[in-house]
């Protein structure tokens, strides 16, 4: 299992990258490997106003569809375009090309409410 | 919530090790995957996958009249069934809706044996000994469920690897029909039946020998699968799931199962109501549909058509072999629906008879 120590985590299972007042989002790889055959995401459309732990997209599975939760309040300035037609992408590349969406920042004081790659480890540990 | 203790078929520690993921279904703890239901699904399509339906009802019914007890609680003539040959058909209740979609194997002199879903089971097993107390009939019903194991072997390769552990020439044996081999001395019924739209078997024995059968397949490279796959190999070739298209309320004709509807033989449960639906005219029609663009339909999503909702999916997902979301739906007669909502958003289809790939299940011989 994947933490990566440079990342904050949600406990919908969401990770963000943060660089200055951008933030980048996706998926963890325990979420991954338990939705497993990720076959279609739904991005944001660009624009968008995220309210942090809000719904703003859609993961499935050939099982399930899943619900992305927004770890920040901000605007949507980019999504990762290539998930159209490579949704397995969040399988094979979680933290890097599996990345889903970004925004700019509105309350930088959200930060505090998410959760350090120690925090996570032990929010999956509790979850077993 | 089930308050009872999960009910586990002879492989479920076989499961675990595998890394199967346990779910409950029908108060039955079943693997819904291993490692991926996309490779599970992509092995029965190509190669071979094994399946435990030990989760599935085995009931045997015995005794002078048990075939004329049987064929008053089904739909379709089993009188005509010959000696080991299987025939799919319905369970209704008095007022035509569905109880149960069953498999019966037609045995030596009146023994019938039947394959019913598992969430249904009991239920049938209840309904029988009442029809049985009712009518009077030295008829013993006997659910061989526990004593028993069951698999499926589905997929290109089912002919020859099944064929080899059994150590029978299987070339030559009818889509839907069954036979008893014997290994070690131990019977085992086999049949050419399946869920998945593949050639394949399902083979139904103690559960000393569907474990060494299991061990054996695996080690010959078949696939374990989860019913997770077996959902998505069902749906690509439109077979019904009870509970899903199927249900207590469900007119049959309008699911497209008239054929196992057999309105000139004597009477059965359910036969004065199925004329009656049949006379009125359906004003429902299971449907296939597939999506123009990306998305996924799910049971319960509206269907459109001239901007209206003109009826309801009941199973849905994505088809591997399509790359596109596939679906069945129940829609009003007449209306051709134009597109799935999903999420608020109406994303376009094209009606298309299922099977949405072609059936590769053994012809039908011909009588000669």
């Amino acid at each position: 299992m994947d933490i990566p120590k440079d990342l904050l985590y949600t406990r919908t299972h969401e990770w963000v990258r943060i660089e200055n007042d951008t933030a980048t989002v996706g998926i963890t790889d325990h979420a991954q490997e338990q939705l497993t055959d990720i076959v279609f995401v739904e991005t944001p459309q660009v624009g968008k106003k995220a309210a942090q732990n809000k719904e703003i997209g859609v993961v499935e599975s050939c099982k399930i569809a899943a619900d992305i939760y927004s770890p920040l309040s901000g605007e949507v300035i980019a999504t990762n375009d290539r998930l159209a037609n490579e949704p397995d992408l969040l399988n094979k590349d979680p933290y890097g090309e599996g990345w889903i969406f970004q925004i700019r920042i509105s309350d930088q004081s959200e930060l505090k409410s998410l959760l350090d790659a120690d925090a996570y480890q032990a929010l999956i540990a509790e979850e077993k | 919530m089930n308050p009872d203790p999960p009910l586990r078929t002879c492989l479920s520690d076989l499961h675990r090790e595998s890394g199967g993921r346990m779910v409950d279904f029908a108060g039955w703890e079943m693997p819904v995957q291993y490692e991926s239901i996309q490779k599970e699904h992509l092995a029965t399509r190509s190669s071979v996958g094994i399946f435990d339906v030990g989760h599935m009802g085995r009931i045997s019914i015995s005794g002078e009249n048990a075939l004329d007890f049987v064929n008053r609680l089904v739909t379709r003539n089993i009188a005509a069934l010959k000696v080991r040959q299987v025939g799919y058909t319905l369970v209704c209740n008095t007022e035509g809706g569905v109880q149960d979609d069953i498999l019966v194997y037609r045995g030596e002199g009146s023994t019938v044996s039947l394959v019913v879903n598992a969430s249904n089971r009991q239920k049938l097993l209840q309904w029988f000994q009442e029809c049985r107390e009712s009518q009077g009939d030295n008829i013993e019903i006997r659910d061989n469920t526990p004593a028993t194991g069951m698999i499926a072997v589905q997929g290109p390769g089912a002919e020859v690897v099944t064929g080899h552990i059994l150590r029978q020439d299987l070339s030559r044996m009818g889509y839907y029909h069954w036979r008893e081999a014997s290994l070690l001395g131990t019977p085992i019924c086999v049949s050419r039946t399946g869920y998945t739209g593949e050639d394949g078997f399902e083979l139904s024995a103690p559960p000393e020998m569907i474990r060494k059968l299991w061990l054996t397949l695996f080690s010959a490279g078949a696939e374990p699968c989860g019913l997770g796959a077996r959902d998505i190999l069902r749906l690509e070739i439109g077979y019904p799931l009870y509970g899903h298209e199927l249900t207590e309320q469900t007119n049959p004709w309008e699911i497209g199962l008239g054929r196992v509807i057999d309105l000139g033989k004597s009477d059965f449960i359910g036969k004065t109501s199925l004329q009656a639906m049949k006379d009125r005219g359906l004003s429902k029609r299971l449907t296939g549909l597939v999506l123009k663009e990306r998305g996924i339909p799910r049971e319960g999503y509206p269907v459109i058509a001239g901007g209206k909702p003109v009826g309801t999916v009941t199973s849905g997902g994505y088809s591997p072999c399509r790359k596109a979301g596939v679906a069945m739906a129940l829609v009003e007669t007449g209306c051709v629906p134009e597109a799935i909502e999903i999420r608020g958003q109406a994303i376009p289809v094209s009606v298309e008879k299922p099977p949405f790939i072609p059936s590769r299940v053994k012809a039908i011989p011909k009588p000669k």
